[in-house]
């Protein structure tokens, strides 16, 4: 027998990749301001891939991007926009990905658990982001915040309970 | 004669939900081209994931050069090269070049080799000015051909097409059946899951019919078992239906 | 979304070793972050030039850049008016400042440079010469599965367009069916994401059966690199930009006009 490989996770994890990029792209207009649905496919990529492979998932992605292709938000890539004034948003992907998993098993993936289990992962997200802008654009505290985490709760929370929804759907479908 | 490089033996695998392959018995020769005729749900699909170890037997047996397929399943998957139904969700490299390499790579072949190996795989079908294409771009007989490629690089002793023909148009479907009879008459052993028999039956050696039970109905040469077709479901060819005489055979 | 901006061709850009180009690219990424105006305006030259060489259009690269332009305009003048300091002109009541206007112009340079480089970057490399990249940089990194982070990168490279026609598809689906005009915006992701992961969760189904059709084993092939006098050339070339972008200018200039 050949050695066996986690081939199914590495390919949905692989998939999941492939949505975060894309999740920069695929907007959704509501009210004014259209939502843009890559930190959901985050949150996603916690709830359904666990941990683990959540986490090699936003690191593979955050890796391409480094490596120079297209993936950020707005096409564009590399080092300079990793480590830029909005690096934080991208770097707190990783221990997002990875609280909103270890909560959601914790929780028993069920979708209480999962709703908070992405609000939490979420709070990592600014929590990464915010004092990051702070610094590069040495703003207040309150202007950060204003600029960089109000404008965007309303649609994280419809992101969030979409994800939760998602996830309870979805996971049945896929084998790990 | 020579030896038979698959055997199978008695093999059954049902499925709890209903469905599956009851008590097939047949062997493959070198040089062979056999169609495997059979309404949708028979089983085709089922039957041909168990020449390469993709289904392991539920009772019964599939032996390769005499060996158990399940003992070494690395060399069943590269002796046996396995064409599926959907282009689009088996081609792993994202260009045309790659797609083709990813086979050897794994055998961890020498890199010149890869090349050499790529490079000649696709001449052969046709593909070398695609050679850095993103496969996503390419058209549906293209898509084909390139997982044909990406098979016959591994030098298979036997390549099985699940339904080859879905998604092609009619011009893209003879340009395929003339590739796979080039093959087959270049020495290599086919096996064809079809429904659709109208261009391929004249090409073919042998065909077996499976019943809607999924048991082995018919086992003999195509020109012979044109009368069979009706009543298991299948579509005659039109040369058959209109009273024609058949063109002539190929094989 | 083009991901796929590679432009075919044969400039010694081009023929580049990846690994090179990648850590190129990340050098001079950062010494820009540090670069003043004169610094910027070396990297500018020589970015014109090696965007020239490429052949790549410079009306086709700023009809691919309007919209990062566009933005950059407004940070510019974000800029200028946030930063205290000696009133330059007013403008309608707002001020803008001497500083103001330097550091947003300094800013704004940089994140132009940057991403100039980041397309010409990408508008010469091939996206499957990346994963080698990869692989290559991650091998000495421990407790990483460099030859896994390949093929996912393949992969995810692979999956890219299947995602974006299905995604296309499916919301016109959803739009042929008035779907665009739910109000409730839980539901109008659900009714958009829930089929497309469905969809590519089969996708990814069968492409796990064709990898094993087809041997698949971590125990691989290396991908090959072809180094030759180029690349150190190029790194010779890219060190030296990198030094004089870094340089503190403005000192020598202030020495030699103030002591
Ligand atoms: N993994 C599975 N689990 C349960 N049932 C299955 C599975 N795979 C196939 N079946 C069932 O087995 C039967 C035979 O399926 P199979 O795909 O082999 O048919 P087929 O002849 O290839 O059909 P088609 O012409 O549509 O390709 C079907 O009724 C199918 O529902
Ligand atoms: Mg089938």
């Amino acid at each position: 027998m050949p050695p066996a490989y986690p081939l199914r996770p590495m390919v949905n994890t692989a998939l999941f990749v492939a949505l975060i990029s894309v999740g920069a792209f695929i907007a959704i207009p509501i009210g004014p301001v259209p939502i843009v649905l890559q930190n959901m496919f985050v949150l996603l990529a916690g709830l359904i891939l666990g941990p683990a492979w959540g986490l090699a998932c936003v690191g593979i992605y955050l890796l391409t991007g480094l490596a120079g292709l297209p993936v950020f938000a707005g096409g564009t890539s590399g080092i300079g926009k990793l480590f830029g004034p909005t690096g934080g948003y991208l770097l707190g992907y990783l221990p997002a990905v990875l609280v909103t998993g270890v909560l959601s098993r914790a929780l028993g993936k069920r979708l209480g658990g999962d709703i908070l289990a992405a609000v939490a992962g979420s709070m990592v997200v600014y929590a990464a982001g915010v004092p990051w802008l702070k610094i590069a654009f040495s703003l207040s505290w309150g202007k950060a915040v204003a600029a960089g985490m109000v404008p965007f709760l309303l649609g994280d929370a419809v992101k969030i309970a979409a994800a939760a929804v998602i996830a309870g759907k979805i996971r049945p479908l896929v084998k790990l | 004669m020579d030896h038979p490089i698959l055997e199978i033996d008695h093999l059954t695998h049902l499925f709890t939900s209903g469905g599956g392959i009851q008590n097939i018995s047949f062997q493959v020769f070198p040089k062979e081209y056999i169609l495997v005729a059979g309404p949708n749900g028979c089983g085709k699909t089922t039957l041909i994931r168990h020449l390469n170890g993709l289904l392991l037997p539920a009772s019964g047996d599939v032996r390769l050069h005499g060996k158990p397929v399940k003992s070494d399943i690395t060399t069943a998957r590269r002796t046996v090269g396995m064409v599926f139904q959907d282009a689009d969700t088996q081609i792993v490299g994202d260009t045309v070049y790659d797609e083709v390499a990813f086979g050897p790579e794994n055998l961890k072949m020498p890199r010149h080799i890869i090349q050499q190996k790529v490079m000649q795989t696709l001449a052969r079908l046709d593909l070398s000015l695609l050679k850095d294409r993103n496969p996503a771009t390419l058209s549906g007989g293209e898509k084909r051909r390139l997982t044909i490629a990406g098979i016959l690089v591994m030098d298979p002793e036997i390549i099985v097409l699940d339904e080859p023909f879905a998604n092609l148009d009619h011009p893209s479907s003879i340009s395929l059946i003339k590739t796979i009879q080039a093959l087959n008459q270049g020495g290599q052993t086919i096996i064809m899951a079809t429904h659709d028999l109208e261009e391929v039956i004249t090409c073919a050696t042998r065909m077996l019919i499976l019943d809607r039970q999924g048991c082995l109905a018919r086992d003999g040469r195509p020109g012979d078992l044109l009368l069979d077709l009706a009543a298991h479901g299948i579509k005659e060819p039109c040369f058959f239906r209109m009273g024609y005489s058949a063109p002539p055979w190929q094989a | 979304m083009n991901i796929f901006t590679f432009h075919c061709g044969s400039t010694a850009l081009h023929r580049l070793d990846v690994r090179y180009k990648t850590a190129l690219v990340c050098m001079v990424s950062l010494a820009l972050l540090k670069a003043g105006f004169a610094g910027c305006f070396v990297c500018f030259l020589a970015l014109s030039w090696l965007v020239y060489a490429t052949g790549i259009s410079y009306i086709h690269l700023a009809a691919q850049l309007k919209w990062f332009i566009l933005l950059l305009g407004i940070m510019f003048i974000a800029r200028s008016l946030t930063v205290q300091g000696t009133p330059f002109f007013s403008f309608f009541g707002l001020v803008f400042t001497h500083e103001g206007l330097a550091q947003g112009a300094l800013v704004v340079m940089r994140f132009f440079l940057v991403m100039i480089t980041g397309l010409l970057f990408s508008a010469t490399t091939r996206p499957a010469d990346l994963k080698s990249a990869a692989q290559w940089y991650l091998k000495p990194i421990p407790f990483v599965p460099e030859k896994r982070v390949a093929i996912m990168i393949s992969l995810f490279l692979r999956f890219l367009p299947l995602i974006l026609t299905q995604a296309q598809q499916i919301s016109d689906a959803v739009n042929a069916r008035c779907g665009n005009l739910n109000k409730n915006p839980v539901r109008r992701i659900r009714y958009l994401v829930l089929p497309l992961l469905k969809k590519i969760f089969l996708a990814a189904d069968s492409l796990c059966l064709a990898m094993d059709a087809r041997c698949y084993s971590e125990d691989r092939t290396d991908p090959v690199f072809e180094t030759g006098k180029n690349e150190m050339r190029f790194l010779g070339a890219g060190l030296f930009l990198c030094l004089v972008m870094i340089c503190p200018f403005h000192i020598f200039v202030k020495m030699t006009f103030w002591s």
